[in-house]
């Protein structure tokens, strides 16, 4: 809560530059003026805006900030009406409703409070104002634009651009329609502006919106941006606000390099503010945040008591009225400690498997080579290690595996040391026995046994529970054509070696048959590096996809890499690995020609990572209805997803789900054209890699010769088929399942969770046949990921049924 | 320019003893091209009067020539400008911004002499005029204030029946007698107007939804979501019904309310274009209105009772 308000008459005031300026004009508080306020959105409905990451709502945050900001205003006379002051569905008002409430209301000012989301790597206030940026509509609306953007701007110092973002609607959104802009901002006959506080979707900031003092602290800055505006005397109190940080510890999540959001905040300080001794309990939403308003100008320090293992703290700092002293701080850990082990995963009371990995973590920052030194198995057992950014994570495995069935000691000496060369205080041990391996097991395939529909030039994978023999693989593991009885020829043959564990790639030099079931055979000559076989033959098979492919007209055949740009600068590109993400030529693995792209790419976190070639060269492809775009994708059987971008209509950009790679080896993933909606000319310009939860967090694609294929105009008439699409993919708002029925049927669909939860059902809906459509509506507690669409359908006469299971990418 | 006539699929409908027929929507192009929302009609139904973005300036067209003239330039002047009964004289506000600050004035012009007087002069805080028979009322810092088209005598109203909007409530005033009439219960009201024959209240109360009402507060019949309305005759109101998605305009279509019949009929559904704010005729045999981009249309209806 602030203090109150009311100040003493005075028409002086020191500017900054120490000259007295007499302002007869100004006036003592906000009496006579009205103000309208819009927090923006309104009721957990698909128009809000959340965030799983951090449980932030659009709604929610935009509500907390006018409240207050009324608050605030009314403290200074002025007289304020909102659009809405809770958070119901009801509460969702139509854009010309609440333009005529101000309207109607005769209100002088107009604000719509909102917070903005693009690509998750963005932080800045935008501030827009109705009209086009050097022809507002409103002057007025533009002058209050640009106060508001500096006093947000203020107010802040984690931002990843410092450029004023203060612009008109019709300039900023020239793809809604020359002078169409904000329906906010539309029919108002006052001026107003529409303020973009931060970015809910830049997860620093997001965390920081879910901190009501935070979100309190943007309402000062618009009342102190009124204040300016409308002359009136500036407040004789100040804040003080900050961020408490670890000074080594770097986020889990998504930041912007260079800037303050690259240390971990601290949760749970209590901060003391003295003179007067007021308290801020830091909360745990992984902010740091920290906020005292209403201080009376002067020399203030902050205390600062973390949590335990960080060192106490002070700073001092200066209240300056109708301002904010930020005062962040970064905590050090107490140094002189001892470190501690916190814990060892896995549990080790179980027994261990032979190539199990162990992790170790620390009470702080470790010094690596003494760690790794200190760490001994008993048998003795030759170890790999891998640290963590801050060196708090140690992650080891047996290059070799461990021996099966033996008792293990691991002993850690105190020659392990903190960074700051304090050893442990005492030798620690630990025991396990080891499981029983006598085989050599297979762990996973790719094709699995079973599958159908596989391309006719997969990479033939298998994975093994530790490294194979190179020579016995090679010779031992063999492809056969069921129908000639003949093995294939290998090429590229891969031995990867990871965690204690193997994997055996190759090709074959033939493309393989359609429709044709091959059977990959393991004979019982194959053994791993301790000389362990699978202890008979093994075998798995696989059917080829039913038909060849249609590909029409290669408009980019990847020969020449300069056209493309690298990830990091091709926009969009977040979280990755700058340095490990590459798109570079490749003349060992291609489709055709001399070459293929090769995408190298390394997510930094464990979701929301995107990763994007754009092609500056924008190939056309006309807009023909029934045309399809494909690229020759070599997969990397990371279940992230692919996608293709296309410009539509100019400059609108439509992003089109081609599908979860799931595959490895070179296939043709088209898309039709169709989908895209545009009047006009598509072009295509970007290959782009979405994270997906569960997918890997780095691989290796190629892509080679994108082509257009477009149909004869009579194709032969064949059986109609069922065919059944999914619009628009990946889904925001509603989404269309479309059917083509040939006959009458009674249709059932089932939506499940990425983990396998049946989500909704809709059984026996009887539909005529022709072109259906069903909607799916997802609820808006629906985290973004993937979605599993099964649909039933049988026809009414009959008994023959069709099960079509589809993946739908919810990105909100 | 050339007038664009677009004939549309007829759209035809039974509301119970009403039928109401869309014969034709044509794009209306005035002689000065602009983005124009439709804010007026004179009384003998010859002229539109429209504005322009943020309600700034008045103009007034000539619907057979297809002329404009301009009314003002001012900011403001576009909300809620009244012609006086005969059509002679339209008063709007207007507002200025000194040091940021608003005022507004009042002004009356003679559209036959072209002779434009202030009535207010800049007033912090006032009101749009609402007519009373041959006199505006409004309120002027919280005053009201009653002035006569002709004369500018001040005279009293009390034969004449006009509600206005204080405070985001419905004030009623029957023969001299003002009193706030809130049919829904608590909640900001907004697009109120009295029935051509001053027998019913047309509201939408904010969250709420559109509702006619007699003038005793009882509620006669409920349109939902019907924004921006306004009466065709003393039976049928038209208005909008707008979706967004938060940010923009994602669809709109004109939609006409049925008091006695309680029904919605769609008088437009077009995906392409959005057709909004419609402004009825006085004789209720077409509609004016506006589409997102600015352009605007006139409809031709045919009511039967
Ligand atoms: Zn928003």
């Amino acid at each position: 809560m602030f203090r109150s308000l009311i100040q003493s008459v005075t028409v002086c005031i020191l500017l900054m530059n120490g000259s007295v300026l007499t302002a007869y004009s100004q006036t003592i508080d906000l009496t006579g003026y009205k103000i309208f306020i819009n927090p923006g959105h309104g009721g957990y409905d698909p128009n809000d805006r959340h965030i799983p990451a951090t449980g932030f709502w659009e709604s929610e945050g935009n509500l907390v900030k006018g409240l207050f900001l009324r608050e605030l205003l009314e403290s200074l006379n002025a007289m304020v009406y909102m659009s809405r002051t809770a958070n119901t569905t009801a509460d969702d008002l139509s854009l010309s409703v609440i333009d005529e409430m101000a309207n109607a209301a005769n209100a002088d000012f107009f604000l719509s409070i909102h917070s903005n989301g693009f690509d998750g790597t963005q932080n800045y206030p935008l501030l827009l104002f109705r009209g086009y940026d050097n022809q507002p509509v409103f002057p007025e609306a533009k002058s209050m634009a640009q106060i508001m953007w500096q006093k947000l701007f203020e107010k802040g110092n984690c931002w990843t651009s410092s450029n004023h973002y203060v612009k008109g609607d019709w300039t900023f959104y020239p793809e809604w329609g020359d002078q169409t802009g904000l329906g906010v901002l539309r029919t108002l006959t006052m001026p107003g502006v529409l303020s973009e506080g931060s970015f809910h979707d830049y997860i620093p900031e997001s965390w920081r919106l879910r901190n009501d003092d935070h979100l309190h602290h943007e309402s000062w800055a618009f009342l102190r941006a009124f204040i300016e505006f409308y002359d009136v005397m500036p407040l004789d109190h100040g804040i003080v606000a900050g961020v408490i940080r670890d000074t080594l510890l770097t986020p889990a999540w998504y930041f912007r390099r260079g800037t303050r959001d690259e240390k971990l905040p601290v949760n749970g300080t209590r901060v003391i503010l003295t003179p007067g001794n007021r308290i801020y309990q830091v909360d745990d939403l992984n902010n740091g945040f920290f906020f005292f308003d209403s201080l009376s100008p002067g020399e203030y320090k902050l205390y600062f008591d973390g949590p335990a293992g960080y060192t106490k703290d002070s700073l001092p700092v200066s209240v300056i009225p109708n301002a904010t002293a930020l005062a962040d701080i970064y905590l050090q850990t107490d140094t002189t400690k001892a470190p501690e082990i916190l814990g060892i995963i896995p549990d080790l009371s179980d027994s261990i498997p032979v190539n199990q990995e162990f992790t170790f973590t620390f009470s702080m920052p470790m010094d690596p080579d003494s760690v790794q030194k200190a760490i001994e198995f008993n048998p003795e057992a030759l170890l790999n290690y891998q640290w963590d950014d801050d060196y708090r994570t140690l992650k080891l495995w047996p290059s070799a595996g461990l021996t099966s069935k033996t008792a293990y000691s691991i002993i850690v000496a105190t020659a392990a040391c903190s960074r700051w060369k304090v050893n442990i205080a005492a030798e620690q041990q630990y025991s396990f026995v080891t499981l029983n391996r006598s085989r050599l097991s297979i762990e996973k395939t790719y094709p699995s046994d079973g599958q159908t529909g596989v391309t006719l030039y997969p990479q033939i994978r298998i994975y093994f529970d530790a490294p194979v023999n190179e020579m016995s693989a090679s010779s031992e593991i063999q492809l056969v054509n069921e129908g000639t009885g003949q093995p294939l020829t290998k090429v590229r043959e891969r031995f990867i070696i990871a965690r204690g564990k193997g994997a055996y790639y190759f090709e074959t030099e033939q493309q393989l048959e359609p429709g044709k079931q091959y059977t990959v055979a393991l004979y019982k000559g194959l053994t791993d590096a301790g000389g362990f076989s699978p202890g008979k033959d093994y075998e798995f098979s696989f059917i080829t996809r039913s038909t060849i492919y249609k590909t029409g007209i290669v408009i980019e055949p990847y020969e020449e890499i300069s056209k493309f740009r690298d990830p990091e600068t091709s926009g969009s590109t977040a979280g990755t690995n700058n340095e490990l993400t590459t798109f570079t030529l490749s003349s060992d693995v291609k489709f055709s020609g001399s070459g293929a792209g090769q995408l190298d790419y390394v997510f930094t976190g464990d979701a929301g990572g995107i990763c994007r070639v754009f092609d500056t060269q924008k190939p056309s492809l006309g807009n023909n209805d029934s045309s399809v775009f494909g690229i020759w994708v070599f997969g990397d059987l990371s279940c992230n997803i692919l996608e293709y971008w296309f410009y539509a209509d100019g400059s609108v950009n439509q992003a089109v789900f081609v599908d979860e790679i799931d595959w490895a080896g070179w296939d043709y993933k088209a898309v039709p054209l169709n989908i895209i909606p545009a009047d006009g000319e598509i072009l295509f310009h970007s290959m782009v890699i979405r994270q997906a939860n569960g997918g890997l967090t780095g691989g290796t694609i190629w892509f080679d010769d994108a082509s257009l294929y477009t149909p004869p105009e009579i194709e032969e008439p064949g059986i109609e088929d069922i065919t059944v699409e999914f619009r628009p993919n990946p889904l925001t708002g509603t989404g269309i399942i479309k059917c083509m029925l040939p006959e009458n049927s009674v249709v059932s669909v089932r939506v499940y969770s990425p983990d396998g939860r049946v989500l909704e059902i809709m059984d026996n809906i009887c539909l005529d046949k022709g072109v259906r459509e069903i909607l799916w509506k997802p609820s808006p507690a629906l985290a973004n990921g993937i979605y599993l669409i099964d649909i039933k359908i049988r026809p009414f006469t009959g008994v023959s049924r069709e099960t079509i299971t589809r993946r739908w990418v919810l990105a909100r | 320019m050339k007038n664009v006539l677009l004939i549309l699929s007829f759209i035809a409908c039974c509301v119970s003893a009403q039928e109401i027929k869309v014969k034709e929507i044509s794009k209306f192009i005035p002689d000065r091209a602009g983005e124009y929302t439709v804010s007026g009609i004179s009384p003998n139904g010859k002229h539109l009067l429209v504005t322009g973005p943020g309600s700034k300036g008045l103009y007034l067209i000539d619907i057979k020539r297809k002329k404009t003239s301009t009314i003002t330039e001012s900011a403001g002047a576009g909300y809620e400008p009244v012609f006086s009964a005969e059509g002679r004289y339209i008063c709007y506000r207007s507002d200025e911004y000194p040091d940021n600050k608003r005022v507004s004035s009042l002004q009356k012009v003679d559209l036959i002499t072209g002779d434009t007087r202030t009535l207010e002069k800049r007033v912090r805080n006032l009101t749009v005029p609402a007519v009373a028979g041959n006199s505006i009322v409004y309120l002027a810092d919280g005053d009201q204030r009653i002035k006569r088209f002709n004369g500018m005598i001040p005279k009293s109203s009390k034969e004449e029946t006009y509600v206005m909007l204080e405070d985001l409530a419905p004030v009623i005033c029957i023969n001299g007698i003002k009193r706030t009439l809130k049919p829904g219960g608590k909640g900001s009201y907004i697009w109120v107007s009295l029935s051509p024959d001053k027998t019913k209240l047309l509201y939408c109360l904010v969250g709420k939804g559109t509702f006619v009402s007699d003038l005793n507060g009882n509620v006669l019949a409920s349109a939902g979501k019907l924004n921006a309305p306004r009466w065709i005759d003393n039976q049928i109101v038209a208005g909008m019904v707008d979706e967004d998605d938060g940010m923009k305009v994602i669809s709109s279509e004109i939609v006409a309310f049925s008091v006695t019949a309680k029904k919605k009929i769609n008088l437009t559904s077009t995906v392409e274009r959005h057709e909004m704010y419609p402004y009825p005729f006085p004789d209720g045999k077409r509609i004016a209105f506006s589409t997102s981009d600015g352009m605007l249309y006139i409809m031709k209806i045919k009511v039967r009772q």
